[in-house]
């Protein structure tokens, strides 16, 4: 007769051989899910770079400059630099009678209201 | 059964089925086991055997070679995967469908061209051998079999001829062949951090333009243009035309590949005026104040040295150099210790070797074998010596920086660099700066004077030697000039070269760096001193360098310092 603990023992061994077969597969389904995931890692990276480059070729300076051009753009120049003093605070600021339509280089149009100080028809800043 | 029940037999008999059944049991568990392993092993046999996806990039996550960039971290140099195509002509189904269909998609493959190569009886045939990524999806989205996509690193540098010399090109099997990625192979084959450059595109864009346009205007041979930081010796920009594209460097020529700012060497004339007065005055053997008679041209032994902006009368060293004099700069070498005193300093400022810089494409100096008066003569006005323009540029930096010898470098430096030996007094680095801002206000460089920035400067018009015979070609010039800003507190240097330049009609015909390469340089001063901020200067600093003008305009003004008594300055002839 088998006793009941070599029973229990069986059982359990059996269970534990289950078990371990078990985490094997999974290890394995892990392990290929890894490398998939590796795969696409690199996949993404090259696409990436690809990325990269294609970005840095269309923002080349020679191209922007291109089409900055086209735009009506002109290249910065010393004469845009101004100290800060020179930069009027809001009390200095004044606000035309009537805004000014201005002509933007795209073709778009802009309403302005802020303009130098003048004598006439000018109303000042709160 | 039941007649055994109860008896020792009968409970032999149970225990003896109860093993059978625990026997039984446990080969089942067995076979089972081995049931399930062997469909696993299967399953996992056929996995292996299926074909793998054909476009993988094992092993490729690490960039073979690391990435070049600019200061601000933009793109000058990368690697990407690129996918050769090939088919196994004998899987692809219908030879015509195939091909049409990847003819459709790969836009440059002919059709009829690929039905042929399926059709050569051949289990191998070349479809394409440099895919797209977008042509890649495309191919893979016709779900044609029989295709093969064979992954490779291909070097490619976004930026294109903007910065070609600069950077270089690598051969086929990725090893550099040409600029920065043949000088530092080693280091972008091992390191895979991006290797940053002291290059600035924005300010590279710019002398690009400049320098192209002055090239295209006044039709030179070619060119060299050059941003310089004189207090760490990075190099901003460097452009060498004529260009080429790194991406198709085999569709050019070797003159087109070589680096015009440190691989060909000039005589650049009046240029080296500005070496010659601060070795003059460094020496301590001529003073801001003294004359030297330009009345005559000079002769020595068979030869006449002349001025091409004669003023025939003494003239003051400040005169000389502001106003070019040939004649002035030669006395005022001999004063200062002739052939030899040239010789030392010439040493010092590292012109008896090649200039150490991250490029391969660097001519040494050519000096002259031996130093007769006639030789000191003309190396004190720039000829007779051949150098490289960086060369030239960074001996300039370094005189009218902090007067320490300076390295200059294409990479970035993290930190200060380490100061290099002192080559002259600080009062004669202030001296210099003096003489270069009175030759943009008043003399040869007036046509590099802005309004905004106080700009240092000296004019260069050298002729070109002849290459079969003694002497010059004639009508043949390099054109320079040379400005530093801003002038009272130096920051950087520029250096446009123009290789024989033909004078037009904005330039009365005449070809001198004054007229062509000046102009050049103060559109570049213009354009990248607010974006490397550059503050303009200031009324109060243009106005002591004004007075120190009007002190000298006055020959016998109190100041009580003898060297601020200088001759007049002809300004308004």
């Amino acid at each position: 007769m088998i006793s009941r603990p070599v029973l229990v023992l069986a059982v359990a061994v059996v269970v534990a051989a289950a078990a371990v077969y078990h985490l094997s597969y999974r290890v394995d389904a892990l392990a290929a899910q890894l490398a998939a995931t590796r795969e696409r890692m690199a996949l993404a990276a090259a696409d990436l770079a690809s990325l990269r480059a294609s970005f840095a070729y269309l923002t080349r300076p020679q191209r922007l400059a291109t089409l900055a051009a086209g735009l009506g753009m002109v290249p910065v120049s010393s004469q845009q630099v101004v100290a800060v003093a020179q930069i009027g605070t809001a009390r200095e600021l004044v606000l035309a009678a009537s805004p000014v339509t201005v002509l933007l280089p795209s073709g778009g149009t802009l309403e302005l209201r802020l303009r130098p100080p003048l004598p006439t028809g000018a109303e000042r800043l709160p | 059964m039941s007649a055994s029940a109860g008896g020792p037999g009968s409970t032999g008999l149970a225990a003896a089925r109860l093993r059978l059944r625990v026997v039984a049991v446990a080969l089942a568990v067995a076979f089972t086991s081995m049931g399930v392993r062997l469909i696993d092993l299967g399953e996992r046999a056929s996995e292996r055997d299926q074909p793998r996806p054909a476009a993988t990039v094992d092993g490729e996550e690490q960039p073979a070679r690391a990435d070049i960039v600019d200061r601000r971290g933009r793109l000058l140099a990368t690697d990407v995967t690129t996918y050769a195509l090939a088919a196994d002509p004998a899987n692809v189904g219908d030879p015509a469908l195939a091909a049409q269909a990847l003819a459709r998609v790969l836009g440059e493959v002919d059709a009829a061209e690929l039905e042929r190569r399926f059709l050569a009886g051949r289990r191998f045939a070349w479809v394409d051998r440099e895919l797209s990524a977008e042509q890649l999806r495309g191919v893979m989205e016709l779900g044609l079999k029989g295709l093969h996509f064979l992954p490779r690193r291909k070097r490619i540098w976004p930026q294109g001829e903007l910065a070609g010399h600069v950077v270089g090109f690598t051969g086929v099997d990725q090893q550099g062949l040409s600029g920065i990625e043949l000088a530092l192979d080693r280091r972008l084959r091992e390191d895979p951090e991006p290797l940053v450059l002291s290059l600035d595109l924005r300010v590279q864009q710019i002398v690009h333009e400049e320098v192209g346009e002055a090239v295209k205007r006044f039709r030179a041979r070619a060119a060299c243009g050059l941003v310089q930081d004189v207090e760490s010796g990075e190099l901003l920009a460097l452009v060498s035309l004529p260009e080429f594209d790194p991406n198709r460097w085999q569709r050019t020529g070797p003159s087109e590949r070589r680096n015009s700012c440190t691989g060909n060497i000039y005589e650049l004339g009046s240029l080296f005026k500005v070496i010659t007065a601060a070795m003059a005055l460094d020496s301590g053997k001529v003073g801001l104040s003294d004359r030297f008679d330009a009345t005559e041209p000079l002769r020595i032994g068979r030869h006449r040295i002349r001025d091409d902006h004669a003023k025939r009368r003494p003239l003051s060293v400040p005169e000389i150099i502001a106003y070019s004099s040939n004649i002035g700069t030669a006395r005022m070498a001999f004063a200062a210790g002739g052939g030899e005193a040239e010789q030392a300093f010439l040493r010092k400022l590292g012109f008896d070797r090649p200039l150490a810089v991250e490029l391969p494409d660097r001519t040494p100096p050519l000096l002259p074998s031996r130093w007769p008066e006639i030789v000191a003569a003309t190396v004190s006005f720039g000829h007779g010596i051949a150098v490289s323009p960086l060369q030239f540029a960074n001996a300039t930096a370094s005189l009218v920086g902090s007067g320490r010898l300076l390295r200059p470098t294409l990479l970035r430096l993290a930190g200060a660099p380490e100061p290099g030996p002192q080559l002259i007094s600080q009062r004669t680095v202030t001296d210099l700066r003096w003489l270069l801002w009175l030759t943009v206000e008043k003399g040869t460089g007036t046509r590099a004077r802005l309004s905004r920035y106080a700009l240092g400067g000296k004019t260069g018009t050298a002729d070109k030697p002849a290459s079969q015979r003694r002497g010059y070609r004639s009508g043949e010039v390099v054109a320079s000039f040379v400005g530093i800003f801003p002038i009272d507190q130096p920051r950087y240097l520029v250096l446009v070269s123009l290789d024989e330049p033909k004078g037009d009609a904005s330039t009365y015909g005449f070809r001198y760096g004054g007229w062509t390469a000046a102009p050049v340089v103060a559109r570049i001063v213009d354009r990248s001193g607010p974006l490397l901020g550059v503050p303009p200067t200031e009324g109060e600093t243009l106005q002591a360098l004004r007075e120190r003008l009007l002190v000298s305009e006055t020959p016998h003004a109190l100041t009580g310092h003898p060297e601020e008594r200088l001759a007049a300055l002809d300004a308004g002839r």
